[in-house]
């Protein structure tokens, strides 16, 4: 067995507004649940793969390249975010944690995203705004590939030889066509309740 | 029916129709009484409850026995009993009998009208013929595979709940699901009670505005 080799779990995400909400309004909905038990699931097939923690490098969707990345996913699990209070516990076992996204690309998603929710908050509540929706997928969708290549550039560049990375990223992503030919990839996969994240899962990604 | 006969035991063949006649009111006071006990009452093809007319948004407690071919047969009259709702019909598609047949009867267990298909084809047909509430389906199957086979029936019906299972878990197929509208794509490891939880929470979720509605508002 070649130790040297280095390994890639990928885990497909969805992004929803997780716990945050009901941290603070007290509600669980079946959506929460969902995506609670998506977390949980994921975590525990985490824990069955045994990483060498101190040999591992986490690679998170929307997480920038800024050396704000601790602190970044520190706040983010303050506010209820599952997955990144995941990342904290295994950053706690060790395990090392590395930027993915290139700020830039980052903040021309958030403005499209923005245009978007502007235009649907002017729109027919029941129809939204098709047009507008239509618009930001196809700007988004060139925009996702650029992230990928990005984010396959820096786990090429950053994780070294007989580590293992961990890869958290959001299921529109095409990241793993590009890793796979540079990597063996295993992938981690539990539950996706795409229909319990609804509107936030098809209006971000879909 | 005389409620106050507490040594009554029910009898689907017997009891069943006349059951799904009382009033809302009627039942209930047996359940109160004890006459009718929890798992006293079912039929095996996964009726599961009865509803009275004005009350249709109330489900009272599911009543069970054992099925079997007798059953089966006052299975059939109590579905064109106007006061009887179902809770959910479920096709499943697995091209593994033995998966398959175990998911139909959790499913039956459990009060669903179940149905089940081996391959792609078959689902379609089924999908088409018995509209069901919701479609559990095999992602790998020889032929046509699941993604092909949701493919087919999203051509036609753009409504139906569609729940994905494989041991298979990818990408690619993940992707496909999302655009093929599914609402939820499970990874096999999933324990009967967990997949049962998950198609509750699917089919207890609003309906869509237009298109398919549960039971008899078909």
């Amino acid at each position: 067995m070649n130790t040297n080799l280095r390994k890639l779990f990928y885990v497909p995400i969805l992004h929803a507004r997780e716990a945050s909400e009901n941290k603070q309004g007290g509600e669980f909905n079946a959506g929460q649940s969902a995506v609670g038990e998506m977390w949980a699931g994921i975590t525990a097939k985490i824990e069955e793969l045994n990483l060498p923690w101190n040999k591992t490098r986490i690679y998170q969707d929307g997480l920038p390249v800024s050396g704000k990345e601790m602190e970044i996913v520190t706040r983010l699990a303050e506010n209820g975010s599952l997955n990144h209070l995941l990342i904290l516990n295994l950053l706690m076992q060790g395990a090392k944690l590395e930027g993915t996204e290139n700020m830039d690309f980052l903040m021309r998603e958030y403005d499209l995203l923005n245009i978007l929710l502007m235009k649907q908050a002017g729109a027919d509540m029941s129809a939204g705004d098709p047009g507008a929706k239509a618009e930001y997928q196809a700007k988004s969708r060139g925009l996702l590939a650029q992230r990928d290549e990005f984010i396959a550039n820096r786990i090429k560049t950053t994780l070294q030889e007989g580590e293992v990375s961990l890869v958290f990223m959001g299921v529109m992503h095409r990241l793993d066509k590009i890793l796979e030919k540079d990597f063996p990839i295993s992938y981690v996969i539990y539950r996706i309740p795409f229909r319990s994240v609804g509107a936030i899962y098809n209006t971000a990604l879909k | 029916m005389d409620s106050s006969n507490t040594e009554k035991k029910w009898d689907v063949k017997r009891d069943a129709k006349i059951f799904c006649n009382l009033s809302f009111g009627a039942i209930k006071r047996m359940i109160l009484g004890g006459v009718i006990k929890e798992d006293d009452l079912v039929w095996h093809t996964g009726m599961s409850g009865y509803r009275n007319a004005g009350e249709q948004e109330e489900l009272i407690p599911l009543f069970r026995t054992s099925g079997g071919n007798e059953a089966k047969k006052t299975d059939q009259e109590i579905t064109r009993c106007k006061t009887c709702l179902p809770t959910g019909k479920i096709l499943v598609v697995d091209d593994e009998p033995d998966m398959l047949e175990l998911m139909l009867r959790v499913l039956a267990k459990k009060g669903y009208q179940s149905l089940g298909a081996t391959n792609g084809p078959d689902g379609i047909r089924l999908n088409e013929q018995e509209q069901p509430d919701l479609i559990v389906l095999d992602l790998r199957m020889p032929g046509m595979d699941g993604i092909e086979t949701l493919r087919h029936i999203r051509q036609k019906d753009a409504k139906v709940r569609v729940i994905i299972l494989t041991g298979y878990g990818h990408p690619d197929t993940i992707r496909d699901a999302a655009d093929l509208d599914v609402s939820e794509y499970l990874s096999k490891s999933f324990d009967n009670d967990a997949l049962v939880r998950i198609i509750g929470e699917v089919l207890g979720r609003p309906w869509p505005s237009s298109g398919r509605q549960t039971g008899e508002q078909k």
